[in-house]
């Protein structure tokens, strides 16, 4: 079945996608593990990058982006969303 | 219709909607913190039919703790039954609270479109079938959760399935309360059981 993904499915993604990386996600690699276009991508980073849930690092000529603290606890709080939904049998 | 009650089970009746009310309302924060994290109209549901199917069983505490006070202490003298008839009164509150509720639950696992459909078979039913009216409503939510525990296989989603069904269960031998004493007694453990499995299923959530 194709499901399509919700704004918050897809930022979750981002950052359990960055926290994978442990500090060295390049927005490449962000890009093609989320599956989104580089328009969309730039718009969540953005909105992760405001609610201060990722901090943007600049080595040389590359940018990587990391996971903060905040960013670590929403992770693990939307994990319990995760199964409530799931324990309720409703798609988030 | 008789409601036969044992008189050794006054006030454990009233503890029972006490802590169902408290649990409900345990549900109902963390349905509410689900709807903030995801704005689905699913969560908000959840949060809704937990947050009245509570404020439903407070009210209806609040009237069997009048009534066993009344009973036990002051003996019969209903205090403040010359003003209002709190009886009346609380269950309306209930009533509406729950099928309410109920209806949200139900709806939760509806289409977009299935809310208002689901409107037509409760206002033309009539107050002296609540419990009927209640279990009817509930059957879909017992249905959708049960079927979700067979395809999830999980701890959490047989904790949900186990709640309803008991709620569901609740209903049901409510109807038959004026055969014996003893149902009612089953039907308000069945109650408590199956807010109970709720509060085990937010614990092991919660807990990690």
């Amino acid at each position: 079945m194709n499901v399509r993904r919700s704004k918050i499915n897809i930022l979750v993604d981002i950052l359990r996608l960055v926290q994978r990386k442990e500090g060295r996600a390049k927005p490449t690699h962000i890009l093609y593990g989320a599956n989104l276009s580089h328009a969309r991508l730039k718009k969540y980073l953005d909105v992760l990058l405001v609610n201060e849930f990722i901090e943007r690092a600049d080595k040389g000529n590359h940018v990587f982006y990391r996971i903060t603290l905040k960013g670590q606890k929403f992770i693990s709080e939307f994990k319990k969303v995760e199964e409530l939904s799931e324990a309720f049998g409703v798609p988030i | 219709m008789e409601i036969l009650i044992p008189t050794r089970f006054y006030g454990f009746d009233s503890v029972t909607y006490t802590v169902a009310a408290v649990i409900g309302f345990l549900v109902s924060y963390y349905a509410f913190k689900m709807y903030s994290a995801t704005s689905k109209r699913t969560h908000k549901y959840l949060y809704l039919s937990f947050t009245l199917l509570s404020m439903g069983l407070l009210v209806l505490s609040v009237a069997s703790w009048y009534n066993y006070f009344n009973y036990e202490i002051y003996h019969g003298k209903y205090l403040l039954d010359q003003y209002v008839a709190m009886d009346d009164f609380a269950y309306w509150i209930y009533y509406l609270c729950s099928i309410l509720g109920y209806l949200l639950l139900a709806s939760m696992y509806f289409p977009e479109k299935g809310f208002p459909l689901l409107f037509l078979p409760v206002w033309s039913s009539g107050f002296p079938y609540f419990n009927v009216l209640s279990l009817f409503i509930l059957s879909y939510a017992i249905f959708r959760s049960v079927a979700n525990f067979f395809s999830k296989k999980n701890m959490n989603s047989f904790l949900v399935a186990a709640s309803f069904s008991l709620i569901g269960l609740y209903h049901l031998l409510l109807v038959f309360t004026s055969f014996s004493r003893f149902v009612y007694v089953i039907a308000h453990i069945c109650l408590g059981l199956g807010f109970f499995s709720l509060l085990v299923m937010l614990a092991k959530v919660s807990r990690k």
